[in-house]
């Protein structure tokens, strides 16, 4: 019996490892090149998605509009609270809003169209570039944020 | 005590010299024609030959457009307030050209801003109001008049623009709350809403009475033309008793139907249409837009266009001419001075902020052009009049710009004046002639 639950045990604490080593990401690092594989596709995939969906108005550079747009760099709309950024990204955003001291107000329509892969790829690619070094999102934190809100209507 | 006795004639000589003498030495117009130069720089900018510039301020605030009163003291509009204030005014008190008097006023940002009859005419993005000027004064009275008010709520091209014809008349720019009318807004392969409900309350120009306090919308707004997608850059043409606007064309056509657009088609396409408006004009926005590398308007893939197509945009009226896709139109000057060589008069000074949406590829803009005039038509092509505003050759996003120029006005001496959206400085160009 005790054997059954430290293997179930060693499972769920190696792929928590394992989950902790794709967040933490590190590009030089020599080790562990499994872990780069799966983040850097990720990464790769939210590059294309992003320059499909995204860079018209985010720019090349995530740098944003002056005064339309905002940027994805250097705000915490971004490298903070993911449930905040997925629900931006899902449910899109209106009205004023203010980043670095300058005012931005149009309308981000919503996104749900893309699929929870998508989505977390996309983010998890915005939260990598451009400076920010913030971790990745899993498409499970996209369903979640997607099921939830689904359940209140 | 011996009498001095001057004959008439002599007197009248005399006379005539003290006059002279107060008139030439009293205008500082005159002496700013001979005194004011440029900026060893130029400001920043490029210019063509025996143009100079000087920077008139700096670090105002985000700057919309401006505009210049008989004396000489500025007026801009502010896109977001500085100090709780979104009109900055200034004033050359010592005759250098440099403002050395700069004072916050207003309590609403916008974009908007004229002089007329006496009184400051201000848009924010929801309403046009005036205040009185006071002679000698470089603030207008405190309280506000409202002119017209009741514009629809929206968050896309929301800025409301302000011009006044000769017989009493305002016209205000309503644009349109979306890029192209699409049920669900930019998104993927969404379709336009037919008929497109936003052209009753957006997407024109509305007229209104220019001395009227109150004016409504609805009530009073008059529908002068429609199919106008947005146009910052609106001017009444005075020397023909016209209107004019630059049009701002929609966005993102091979985002939105790739299958239908190159990523070179969505950069290229549509043309910015300048447009010389009459009463009832339709420009076919959101159903149309116009290519101008085909010379035709084209039914908009929302509505079943593929490129080809022109279907009902036969009936619409055609630009005056085109410009390359989103550089972005933000201000219209026709330019009536003395001061700029003869070919110039009458001839249209056209501000273009820069485009976004040529991304990924190079943006284009970032300059004033010129085009000239005979009459109602341009009479030959636009040319780049000032350049350089942005500060580097290449510029990817538009946040790489370090200016981008944004409203335009003329000076009592015909010098011409240009705002910056980014860091808020105003140039002021000079012609001189050896």
């Amino acid at each position: 019996m005790w054997i059954k639950r430290l293997m179930v045990f060693g499972i769920f604490f190696g792929f928590s490892l394992y989950l902790i080593s794709c967040i933490n990401r590190d590009p030089d690092r020599s080790s562990g090149e499994t872990d780069i594989t799966l983040s850097d596709t990720i990464l790769s995939v939210g590059k294309t998605l992003y320059e499909t969906h995204c860079l018209s108005c985010h720019q090349t550079d995530g740098s944003g509009v002056p005064g339309m747009y905002p940027p994805l760099t250097n705000t915490d709309w971004v490298s903070g609270d993911k449930n905040r950024l997925i629900e931006t990204v899902l449910y899109g955003i209106k009205g004023e809003i203010e980043i670095n001291g300058m005012i931005y107000n149009q309308e981000m329509p919503p996104q749900a169209y893309l699929s929870d892969h998508e989505i977390a790829s996309i983010l998890s690619y915005i939260r990598d570039e451009f400076g920010n070094g913030a971790s990745i999102i899993l498409k499970q934190e996209v369903a979640a944020m997607r099921n939830k809100n689904q359940e209140l209507k | 005590m011996k009498k001095i006795r001057i004959c008439v004639p002599i007197r009248h000589f005399i006379g005539s010299l003290v006059m002279l003498f107060l008139i030439t030495g009293c205008s500082p117009q005159n002496d700013r024609k001979q005194i004011l130069e440029g900026d060893p720089d130029n400001g920043g900018i490029i210019l063509p030959d025996g143009f100079s510039a000087l920077i008139v301020a700096d670090s105002l605030g985000f700057g919309r457009h401006l505009v210049v009163n008989d004396n000489g003291d500025i007026y801009m509009a502010l896109r977001q307030l500085n100090d709780g204030k979104g009109i900055v005014c200034l004033r050359d008190s010592n005759g250098d050209g440099r403002a050395d008097i700069i004072q916050y006023f207003n309590d609403y940002p916008g974009t908007g801003i004229d002089l007329h009859k006496g009184y400051l005419y201000f848009a924010s993005d929801e309403e046009v109001m005036r205040y009185t000027l006071i002679e000698d004064q470089l603030l207008p009275e405190p309280s506000r008049e409202l002119i017209a008010s009741g514009f629809p709520e929206q968050n896309q091209h929301r800025a409301k623009i302000i011009t006044f014809d000769d017989t009493g008349y305002m016209y205000v720019n309503v644009g349109a709350p979306s890029n192209a009318c699409m049920e669900s807004t930019r998104t993927p392969g969404s379709p336009g809403m037919d008929p497109c409900p936003q052209l009753e309350r957006h997407a024109g120009i509305w007229q209104f009475k220019d001395d009227v306090s109150n004016q409504t919308q609805l009530e009073h707004g008059y529908r002068y033309a429609t199919g106008i997608r947005n146009a910052v850059a609106l001017e009444w043409n005075h020397a023909v008793d016209k209107l004019f606007l630059v049009q701002h064309g929609r966005d993102q056509l091979s985002q939105f139907f790739p299958a239908l657009y190159s990523e070179d088609d969505g950069v290229n396409l549509p043309s910015e249409e300048f447009f010389l408006v009459e009463d009832g004009s339709d420009f076919g926005w959101p159903y149309c837009y116009y290519d101008h590398q085909k010379g035709k308007r084209v039914l908009a893939p929302e509505y079943g266009g593929d490129g080809e197509i022109t279907g009902r945009c036969e009936s619409t009226t055609d630009p005056i001419m085109g410009f390359p896709a989103h550089v972005a139109p933000n201000d219209l000057l026709f330019y009536d001075g003395n001061m700029f060589p003869d070919r110039y008069k009458n001839g249209a000074f056209i501000a273009f902020h820069g485009s976004w949406n040529r991304a990924p590829q190079q943006q284009e803009g970032y300059y004033v052009v010129f085009v000239p005039f005979k009459g109602e038509y341009p009479s030959g092509e636009w040319e780049i009049f000032a350049d350089g505003f942005a500060g580097k050759e290449i510029i990817m996003s538009p946040g790489d710009a370090v200016h981008r120029p944004m409203g335009l006005a003329q000076g009592p001496d015909g010098s011409l004046y240009i705002s910056d959206s980014r860091r808020g400085k105003i140039w002021r160009i000079m012609y001189h002639v050896d």
